[in-house]
């Protein structure tokens, strides 16, 4: 069973008598411990489409499927308890809460679930040790740079240990070198840790961290290209 | 308990932000409880003096519309009043103005009081919550009103000295200080009570001294009833068999007065809007607060966080931010009036306080829950870029 799936998933907006189809029937499945990249020009769908698989939009048509569920029949408070036991996210912006540090940035996450222990405490300082960040655990966000504050979100969204991790252009912000860095970590994680990730990125070079790159235009996925 | 949490987080990581916060409701508490305790203050001076009496009825000389200086009753009507059945005791009360000018013989800048004439011991006289109540009938004794003591700072004991104009002069009477009674201010000015047959000489008149042996005079009678007696259909009985008098309770007395209506519902009228403009105030500022969050509440909202959670963490920040603004406000206002000088009349009701804490608590809250409904549906998208 994939982790996640979609079939024939569409999301149409509808502005003054034309209609946008954002996402336009796009059907995939991702496998534990796989890295996807989703890429695409600016307006092509990416961001909805990653919407979508965290249940936060309703799709006009078709399914959502993870770990085999379907997310169609779940109410609102129902969808927000699943996102927070099965998926990490990280946003183009606005990640972190700005009054708490890096590190009750991070367990929050652990918090939400009601599942922060020694463990998960542990857990978390890891993961900002791995994405570079052990030296400032006890910053603020305002005192980091965009890139650290990506990489807090990326800590953020794996601590919890979720099936599924959805970034959204987690290296807008950075320069080349640290890109690499932080993808390279990223994959490394998803593949360990067995779960499922899909990035969202413009950047092909990032795009070769990937183990499949879905290709998005105006709300399809045109090809399927492999580079691992 | 994460709400809470996050709440108290937020604050500590923002101290300057939310001091500026809890000043601004504390000074919006007290600006209302102050203007508030200021008008019933004021409104005080006109019902103090009634609202103190003790007695149940009041009985004016007929068809004078209860106006106290404008009524007359002669002694002859005390011992009718007293007969009749439900009448427990009757006392008459004569009111009249003077000025103070001098405290132990060491001038004073002239206070105008209220120049009250009561009988020792029945309806109409205070009690004194200093030194003794009124005991004698002629003696040159004075009971003073709380609001005279403070103004004057006079002692137990000191002696007086009034000034009254009778016929073409002006003349001096001394008095000695007696006792100290509560608040009695009658036409917004305080009162000193001597006893009746001392007002009658004392009190402005067109001879000098008064009329030995004349029918005494005063201007009202407070009557008190037994324990069980209506006090309706004994007033009625007053007026049945007692000519020329007309019976009221207290506290029509003083709503009947001239001005008083007009006086009250500018007060009440200041207070309400007072009030609903710093409920509309409170509301907003907490709905600006809330509102400004957005990009915060929806990445909460996107990773997972119920709307329950989100809310009761809004909900516990306002509540505390209220708590604190109102006890820091309520602090203040406590300290002014203990350093305020006698003369601000400020009267505060357990009533309206709660009233104004109510309407606080129930705008704050209400403000954010209606900001944070709207951020709630369509935030956890723009959280994504999406403008939902
Ligand atoms: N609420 C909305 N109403 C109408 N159209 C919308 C709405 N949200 C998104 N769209 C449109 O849907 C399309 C896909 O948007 P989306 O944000 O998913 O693109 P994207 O691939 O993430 O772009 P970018 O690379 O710039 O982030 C765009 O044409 C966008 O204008
Ligand atoms: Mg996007």
């Amino acid at each position: 069973m994939s982790t996640l799936e979609t079939q024939s998933v569409s999301k149409i907006y509808h502005m003054q008598g034309s209609e946008i189809r954002a996402v336009d029937a796009v059907s995939l499945q991702i496998q534990p411990g796989e890295f996807v990249a989703l890429a695409g020009p600016s307006g092509s769908g990416k961001t909805t489409m990653l919407a979508l698989l965290a249940g936060l939009l309703h799709p006009d048509d078709g399914e959502v499927l993870i770990n085999g569920r379907s997310l169609r029949t779940m109410r609102k408070a129902e969808l927000a308890a699943f996102r927070l036991t099965h998926i990490g996210f990280t946003f183009q912006s606005n990640n972190l809460v700005p009054y708490l540090t890096v590190r009750e940035n991070v367990e929050l996450m652990l918090r939400l679930n009601g599942a922060l222990d020694q463990q998960g405490r542990a857990r978390a300082v890891e993961l900002l040790t791995r994405l570079d960040l052990g030296k400032r655990l006890d910053n603020l966000p305002s005192q980091l740079s965009g890139g650290q504050q990506q990489r807090v979100a990326i800590a953020r969204a794996l601590v919890h240990e979720p099936s599924i991790v959805l970034a959204d252009e987690p290296t807008a912000s950075l320069d080349t070198s640290r890109a690499h860095q932080v993808v390279s970590t990223l994959a490394n994680l998803i593949h360990e840790q067995g779960r499922a990730g899909v990035m969202v990125s413009h950047d092909l070079r990032m795009c070769a961290y990937a183990d499949r790159v879905l290709h998005m235009e105006d709300g399809r996925l045109v090809e399927e290209a492999v580079t691992a | 308990m994460l709400p809470l949490y996050l709440a108290l987080k937020e604050m500590a990581r923002n101290k300057r932000r939310f001091s500026a916060v809890f000043l601004i409701v504390a000074l919006i508490t007290l600006l209302v409880l102050f203007t508030s305790a200021l008008g019933d203050g004021l409104s005080l001076g006109a019902s103090e003096y009634f609202d103190r009496m003790g007695s149940e009825l009041v009985v004016f000389q007929k068809d004078v519309d209860y106006q106290l200086q404008a009524s007359r009753l002669g002694r002859s009507r005390l011992s009718q009043i007293r007969r009749v059945p439900g009448v427990a005791a009757v006392g008459p009360v004569g009111v009249s103005t003077a000025a103070i000018i001098a405290v132990n013989g060491a001038a004073t800048d002239g206070l105008d009081v209220a120049l009250i004439g009561v009988e020792p011991g029945e309806p109409g006289a205070p009690a004194a919550y200093a030194g003794e109540a009124l005991n004698d009938s002629r003696a040159a004794h004075a009971v003073l009103d709380r609001h005279v003591v403070e103004r004057l700072g006079i002692p137990l004991g000191a002696t007086i000295t009034l000034k009254v104009v009778q016929g073409m002069e002006e003349q001096l009477y001394d008095l000695r200080v007696q006792g100290f009674a509560e608040g009695r201010k009658v036409n917004y000015i305080p009162s000193i009570f001597v006893p009746l047959r001392r007002w009658e000489r004392i009190r402005p008149q067109e001879t000098p001294g008064g009329n030995e042996g004349a029918d005494l005079l005063f201007n009202i009678a407070a009557v008190k009833l037994d324990q069980t007696a209506p006090p309706d259909a004994v007033a009625a009985a007053i007026e049945r068999t007692v000519s020329q008098v007309e019976v009221t309770d207290p506290v029509t007395a003083y709503r009947t007065t001239q001005g008083y209506n007009d006086m009250q519902s500018t007060i009440s009228m200041q207070q309400g809007f007072m009030l609903l403009i710093v409920v509309l105030i409170v509301g907003s500022f907490f709905q600006i607060q809330t509102l400004q969050k957005v990009a915060q509440i929806g990445m909460l909202e996107a990773i997972g966080a119920s709307s329950r959670m989100v809310i009761t963490t809004l909900l516990i920040q306002i509540m505390i931010t209220l708590v604190v603004g109102l006890a820091i406000g309520g602090a203040v206002m406590w300290a002014m009036a203990q350093v305020l000088p006698a003369t601000v009349p400020i009267v505060f009701s357990g009533t309206k306080i709660t009233i104004t804490i109510l309407s606080l608590f129930a705008a704050g809250p209400a403000a954010a829950m209606v900001a944070a409904r709207t951020i709630l549906k369509i935030e956890p998208l723009r959280a994504l870029g999406l403008s939902g």
